[in-house]
């Protein structure tokens, strides 16, 4: 491994990288906060992108990226162009993308990988012989799809010819076995496998093998257990393997991801000889297609880094590394109480007490299966960290809490898409923002909501806009969902009690069919009311 | 349950009970966990905390004697003032028991060091 070279000041000289670049992928509207963390911790500037950070990283820090806190995954830069041209003729793109990996700075990627991972054998940056054949453009996937169409359909087919089977007991034997055979064909797949490998094997000339052996591993992994596929290139254990993603956004395109990938990794594998492998690889190469932007990095983390700290999950538990952005913009002082009244799986008070600011967190859930889920995802954390939180099993709206006694509110809501549901929805947000702006602190106050029922909460805040007022709004994306990130802050306004009381009342006169809806279903703690002990 | 939370519940959120703290804690197993101490965090904790219901609640799980009778005067230098506070709010755990409401008597059950605050439809 090389040693960091941080007193080597050498622009010019290619191969002394003292300086890279990481792209990090972020929550899409989280970049800023994203931002701030790396300027805090890292000390450096980040561009926000859609959906990702980028930022030029002295390599002794390299090793610092993978503490951040709201990064998924990162990624270090080993080519960019920002206008890269792409002409009419696919044939032409494709030898052209296949040409540009000998562009990418490979040293730098590889070094730096080296860093996070092993591999046994040494991986040389730079091949022995450099070839200036980077095998011919193929199209891999212009057959095998519809294929696959064909045999799903078929099967399709067979599953309402069994179902009528069922239905009518009266079929004929016979009929009864011709069906099964047909089913088999279709499970099998042979059709599927035999038009792929004439296809391929048509489409593509001798230099080229090593599409065989990828377009083979894409689209026949599901058949691979029937029938030992034979290898054209023999594994090379001496060799890492690797795998290209390729994403690929804008119009203007005459191919499709796909195609691209395969014709990047065909090229990487005439130029290093690395193998292939689509699932466990040691190495992966993203291609970034971005209209007219070209880069090519090399991925640095295995699994989203929003996985970590949390092993048992809900159906809807947070990621850790969107509950670290609004915690971030809670701005959390030492001292400060912090309560997430509807914790689910806890993501939020599991990331308060691991993101090192000293403070004691509450974390509430009203269903029991939420609190188990809490409870097993803290005893995966050390007990020094665990001393800074507390459960408790409570209704939101009825917080058996002092007045005053907490300074910060951070919860995700249910949205009533999964959890919960849109009409519930209408309780129990102004209900919560009514019973939270009690318990917290006048004037210093703060509370980060987060919720995907934006008009819901809207119509809420403007019920209590004497209570809160919202101080900023980042929309995010979380998994599709356009969700609203509020950060609200409390008012001067001392507590009115008769406004809990009438709040009271109403839910008593409102309370109707789907009070019992939410009830019935047992787990769906979020939304229904304290009723269930 | 750690003694820190147990000083921010209360039980006046059932009906018709105005003063529902400190809620009494009737113990069957309680446990003491070290957790780092950090003088500064204890200190911004004392102005936020009732200081006579947390020294009854160590009362209630028999450690009558652990915290003097009144705040030290300037506690954020009083080092030992600190620690036995740290002591008593973070470190001592009830983990079976049950928290009865003062005024009406309402048991709350702790299990697996879990308050369950949930009232019946009626007591809202």
């Amino acid at each position: 491994m090389a040693a960091p070279m941080d007193n080597m000041k050498n622009s010019d000289a290619s191969d002394v990288h003292d300086v890279c670049t990481i792209d990090a992928t972020v929550t899409t509207g989280f970049e800023t906060v994203a931002g701030e963390e790396v300027q805090e911790k890292l000390g450096i500037k980040a561009i926000g992108l859609r959906g990702r950070i980028r930022f030029e990283c002295p390599m002794s820090l390299v090793k610092e990226v993978a503490k951040l806190r709201t990064v998924d995954n990162f990624r270090v830069l080993m080519f960019y162009n920002s206008n890269y041209t792409f002409s009419d003729d696919q044939v032409e793109n494709m030898r052209k993308l296949r040409n540009l990996v000998s562009e990418v700075n490979w040293p730098l990627g590889i070094q730096i990988w080296k860093r996070f991972f092993s591999f046994e054998h040494n991986i040389a940056a730079v091949p022995e012989n450099i070839t200036s054949d980077f095998g011919e453009p193929c199209f891999p996937n212009i057959q095998p799809p519809k294929s696959a169409e064909k045999s799903k359909r078929k099967s399709k087919g067979n599953k309402w010819k069994k179902k009528r089977e069922l239905k009518d007991k009266l079929a004929k034997d016979t009929d009864q076995v011709n069906d099964k055979n047909e089913h088999l064909d279709g499970v099998q797949g042979e059709p599927v496998e035999a038009l792929c490998n004439t296809d391929t094997v048509q489409l593509l000339p001798v230099d080229a093998k090593d599409n065989v052996q990828k377009d083979c591993t894409e689209s026949v992994e599901v058949n691979a257990a029937k029938k030992p596929r034979v290898r054209e290139n023999p594994w090379n254990p001496l060799m890492p393997s690797f795998r290209v993603t390729c994403h690929r956004t804008g119009d203007s395109h005459n191919f499709d991801s796909m195609t691209a990938a395969a014709n990047f990794g065909g090229a990487i594998y005439c130029y290093f000889g690395w193998n292939v492998k689509m699932t466990e690889f040691d190495m992966e190469v993203l291609l970034n297609i971005d209209e007219h932007q070209v880069a090519v990095s090399m991925g640095l983390t295995k699994e989203s880094l929003h996985k970590r700290d949390i092993t048992t999950f809900g159906p809807t538990t947070l990621r850790p590394t969107v509950a670290n952005g609004m915690l971030r913009l809670c701005e959390i002082q030492t001292g400060d109480i912090v309560c997430d009244p509807m914790c689910g799986a806890g993501s939020i008070p599991i990331q308060g007490i691991l993101s090192g600011q000293q403070s004691f967190h509450l974390a509430g859930e009203i269903g029991k299966n939420c609190l188990n889920r809490v409870r097993s995802n803290l005893k995966f954390l050390s007990s020094e960290s665990t001393g800074k939180v507390d459960a408790i099993r409570w209704d939101v709206c009825n917080l058996p809490l002092r007045d005053k006694s907490v300074d910060v509110f951070i919860t995700d809501l249910p949205f009533g898409v999964r959890m919960g549901h849109k009409v519930e929805n209408w309780r129990l947000y102004p209900g919560a923002l009514l019973e939270m702006a009690r318990v917290v602190q006048p004037e210093s106050g703060r509370c980060c909501l987060l919720t995907e029922d934006q008009k819901c909460l809207f119509r809420s805040l403007q019920k209590w806009n004497k209570y809160w007022t919202r101080s900023k709004t980042l929309v995010i994306n979380l998994g599709g969902l356009a969700a609203g990130v509020f950060v609200l802050s409390r008012t001067r306004l001392p507590f009115n009690m008769e406004d809990r009381l009438t709040m009271l009342r109403e839910f008593k006169r409102t309370k109707g069919g789907h009070h019992k809806d939410s009830r019935d279903k047992g787990d769906n703690p979020e939304t229904s009311k304290g009723d269930d002990s | 349950m750690k003694l820190i939370t147990h000083n921010m519940l209360t039980s006046n959120i059932i009906k018709g009970v105005k003063n529902g703290f400190p809620l009494k804690i009737i113990a069957s197993k309680v446990e003491e966990k070290e957790v780092d101490f950090n003088p500064e965090f204890t200190a911004r904790m004392i102005p936020k905390i009732d200081w006579q219901a947390l020294r009854q609640a160590a009362a209630d799980l028999g450690k009558p004697n652990s915290l003097p009778e009144a705040v030290a005067d300037q506690y954020e230098e009083n080092v030992d003032f600190l620690k036995q506070t740290h002591h008593v709010l973070m470190e001592l755990e009830v983990i079976e028991g049950e928290l009865v409401c003062p005024e009406s008597g309402r048991k709350f059950p702790v299990s697996n060091g879990i308050p369950n605050m949930l009232l019946k439809e009626d007591e809202v």
